[in-house]
């Protein structure tokens, strides 16, 4: 009987089994070589870099055209909007009487001071339809600070007839630079042409007080147009505001009839009917 | 790019190189497309499930870490694609048997070595999958016991086991054939 060690070492699996696999590895060794096909690489190649592509974050092409649908929508409601809402100021519509300050300086200046009344001009439209008036603003800027260096020096020294001169010059000057500037804006001149006819007819200030003189220069920095007449005074003290509009002028005289102010209503009937000789006063009014 | 490792080359495919891929690719493409060959027997299904082997690869390369082996990793998921197709299929039978006993049969001068290869092929296709599976991992890939226990799922003394039992039938016909050589 043979022993299993005796046997050949590739006959005896349970020991030799790696030799076997050797034997096996160096018996599959001379086989042709099999290789994918060329096609099959391919494909597979391709489909690793389809991945890779696919798998990258795409470039945001709606960005381009969502930032340009935005610039478009926006361009355009700001053109709509200025169209809409610039106030017309050839015919005095969107300029309001600010009521609150005639009582309120009339109080403040009626010892032994002049009235010094303003005209504000507030546009109740949106801060675009302001870009128009922004000339007019920087215009009563300029006159403010003007007044207050002659007024600092002169007009408050001077007897009231030369502070009348130095404010109507002052105005001239500033309506003079304002036609030289919006020369090309004929809408603007206009408007400005009929402001300074209805504003230098009116009577001026003999005295100023200083600080009647800061607060316009507050007000007017604050963004209100807010113009020292100096052409409206009244003896008493009692102050008033230009109605830029017979309508708006109309309806403050009703408001002074209303609380009773019936002298200042007198001025201001006068002043109106000097203004707008050929205007139709409401019958209230006429008694 | 050529002297990285496998789990390098992986994570730079990975992160977007497809030189990275290309080489990778280079390296193993031969091994495991003998090693799907020879368990599927079939050239066209073969190539096939070679393809689809890639295609998970290659879908799969955001969750391989780098720490695992990539060779590993690329087998256990060509031998679970497999493995796939084979549940799949149904069983067929093979006539082949017949045929290496007739070639068994044959006169010895009528086996050259390149018939004598093409019969252990043959005799390797016979080998239950399991063995078949393991023999070939072993084979082409050069993985150790443990990784082809890794890869196919079992304990390494299943897969030596396997193992054992794939050489020994492999080694009877090739000592019939060197004996009917001799005779």
């Amino acid at each position: 009987m043979m022993d299993p060690k005796d046997r050949k070492p590739e006959l005896n699996p349970e020991n030799n089994w790696e030799q076997d696999l050797e034997s096996v590895r160096s018996a599959l060794s001379g086989l042709e070589s099999v290789e994918p096909p060329d096609l099959l690489d391919q494909a597979i190649l391709n489909t690793a870099r389809r991945e890779l592509t696919a798998s990258r974050p795409r470039p945001m092409r709606w960005v381009g055209a969502f930032a340009t649908a935005a610039v478009v929508i926006l361009a355009l409601s700001i053109v709509v909007q200025q169209d809409q809402k610039t106030p017309d100021l050839r015919s005095g519509n969107g300029i309001k009487l600010d009521a609150a300050r005639p009582a309120a300086t009339g109080k403040e200046n009626s010892i032994g001071a002049a009235a010094i009344p303003e005209i504000q001009l507030t546009s109740p439209q949106s801060p675009a339809a302001l870009s128009s008036e922004e000339p007019l603003k920087m215009e009563a800027q300029t006159v403010e600070r003007k007044r207050q260096k002659d007024a600092a020096s002169n007009v408050a020294a001077a007897p009231p007839s030369e502070a009348d001169h130095a404010a109507k010059k002052a105005m001239k000057q500033v309506s003079e630079e304002s036609s030289f500037r919006h020369a090309d804006d004929p809408d603007l001149a206009e408007s400005r042409e009929h402001f300074e006819d209805e504003s230098l007819d009116m009577p001026v200030a003999s005295t100023r007080d200083a600080d009647a003189e800061e607060e316009p220069v507050r007000a007017a920095q604050a963004g209100t147009l807010r113009i020292e007449s100096s052409l409206v005074e009244k003896a008493e003290g009692v102050s008033a505001e230009i109605m830029l509009t017979p309508e708006a002028w109309i309806e403050y005289m009703f408001e002074l009839q209303k609380t009773e102010q019936f002298g200042e209503l007198k001025v201001e009937l006068e002043a109106f009917r000097k203004s707008y000789p050929a205007y139709p006063l409401p019958s209230q009014l006429r008694d | 790019m050529r002297d990285r490792s496998d789990e390098q080359l992986m994570k730079t495919y990975a992160g977007g190189s497809m030189e990275a891929f290309e080489v990778l690719y280079e390296r193993h493409r031969g091994t495991l497309y003998r090693y799907i060959l020879r368990l599927v027997g079939n050239p066209a299904t073969a190539n096939d499930l070679y393809q689809g082997s890639w295609e998970k690869i290659i879908k799969a390369r955001g969750r391989y870490k780098d720490t695992a082996p990539f060779k590993a990793w690329m087998y256990r998921i060509a031998h679970n694609h497999v493995m796939d197709h084979f549940r799949r299929e149904q069983p067929v039978e093979d006539t082949q048997a017949e045929d290496m006993a007739d070639n068994q049969a044959g006169p010895v001068e009528r086996i050259s070595v390149e018939k004598r290869q093409q019969q252990l092929v043959t005799a390797i296709e016979k080998l239950p999958p399991e063995q078949k599976d393991t023999l070939m991992l072993k084979l082409e890939s050069g993985l150790d016991l443990q990784t082809i226990a890794d890869v196919t799922g079992v304990n390494r003394e299943t897969a030596k086991s396997r193992l054992r039992y794939a050489v020994k039938k492999l080694r009877q016909v090739m000592g019939s054939l060197e004996l009917s050589q001799e005779l």
